[in-house]
C-alpha cells in the first residue's frame, strides 16, 4: 500500500459509534423537565402580548389605575382642607 | 416523514414529544461530529445532550429562512465541543478512534501506528483547520454547510481544508520517512 492509499484509509476508516439505547429518553427526560420548569417560570413577554391583545384587560388596568389615582387625589383634597 | 422546520413549529406550539423525532434523527450525526472534535468517546453522549437541551430552550431562537435545522444544530454542537476542549483534561490514548478493517495482521500494527501518529498530527492543528479538515473528510459535509457552521466564507473554509491537508501531507512523508 502506497502512501496515498494509507491517507485514503486512515480519511475513510469508521469511526465506531455506539449509541446508547437510552440516549434519547436521556434527553428527552431533561427537555421534559426545562419545559416544566419553564411553564412554572412567569414568562413576562407573554403577558404583555396578552395585555395588548386583550381590550377587557386593557379596560380593567385602565380603571384599577384611574381609581388608584383618584383615590390619591382623595387624599391630597383631604390633607389640603381638612374637613 | 415530517419535515424538520414543521416538526419544530410542533415543539413550538406546545408538543414537546415531537422533539424525541428530532433527536432520533440526529443524534448519530451529532454525537459523532462532537466525538471527531473532542477527541473523546466517553464525553461525548454528555456532551451530546447538553446539544440537544440547548437546541430545545433556544428553538423559538432557530429561523428556517435563514438555515436548515441540521445546519443550525450542528453549529451548537460545534460550539459545545469547542466549549469542551477549552475546558478538558488531555485524552487518554485509547480514546482516539479505532480503526475496523480486516487487512493481514502483519501489516495491522504498522498501519495502527501510521494512523495514531497521523491523529496526533491531526490534533496539533490549530482548531480551525482540524474542525474544517473533520467536518469535510470524516463527516462528509458540503463546503457550504460547513461555512454556515463555522461562520465564515466559502473561500475560507476550502483555503483551511488545503492548509490542512497540505500540513498532514508533510506529515505523512515525515512520518513514513521515520519509519525507513
Amino acid at each position: 500500500m502506497n502512501n496515498n492509499e494509507k491517507y485514503q484509509v486512515w480519511k475513510e476508516r469508521p469511526c465506531p459509534m455506539d449509541v446508547s439505547s437510552d440516549f434519547s429518553a436521556d434527553v428527552m427526560r431533561r427537555v421534559y423537565q426545562e419545559a416544566g420548569q419553564r411553564q412554572s417560570q412567569w414568562n413576562w413577554p407573554g403577558v404583555l402580548e396578552c395585555f395588548q391583545r386583550n381590550v377587557s384587560f386593557q379596560y380593567a388596568a385602565l380603571a384599577f389605575a384611574a381609581l388608584a389615582g383618584l383615590s390619591r387625589l382623595w387624599l391630597i383634597f383631604f390633607a389640603i382642607l381638612q374637613p | 416523514m415530517p419535515e424538520d422546520s414543521d416538526i419544530v413549529k410542533h415543539v413550538l406550539n406546545g408538543d414537546v414529544d415531537s422533539f424525541r423525532i428530532l433527536v432520533e434523527r440526529y443524534q448519530r450525526p451529532v454525537l459523532s461530529m462532537i466525538r471527531r472534535l473532542i477527541w473523546d468517546s466517553h464525553r461525548c453522549e454528555e456532551i451530546g445532550q447538553d446539544v440537544f437541551v440547548a437546541a430545545f430552550l433556544k428553538l423559538s431562537t432557530f429561523d428556517p429562512a435563514r438555515s436548515r435545522f441540521s445546519t443550525w444544530l450542528f453549529t451548537i454542537a460545534r460550539n459545545m465541543s469547542i466549549n469542551a476542549l477549552k475546558k478538558k483534561t488531555p485524552i487518554p490514548v485509547e480514546n482516539v478512534p479505532e480503526v475496523l478493517d480486516s487487512r493481514d495482521p502483519s501489516d495491522e500494527l504498522s498501519d495502527k501506528e501510521f494512523f495514531a501518529q497521523m491523529d496526533q498530527t491531526l490534533k496539533a492543528l490549530p482548531g480551525k483547520l482540524q474542525r474544517a479538515f473533520i467536518l469535510a473528510e470524516f463527516e462528509q459535509m458540503p463546503y457550504e454547510e460547513i461555512a454556515r457552521i463555522e461562520g465564515i466564507r466559502l473561500g475560507t473554509v476550502k483555503s483551511r481544508i488545503n492548509r490542512a491537508r497540505l500540513r498532514l501531507h508533510a506529515a505523512m512523508k515525515d512520518i513514513v520517512k521515520g519509519r525507513s
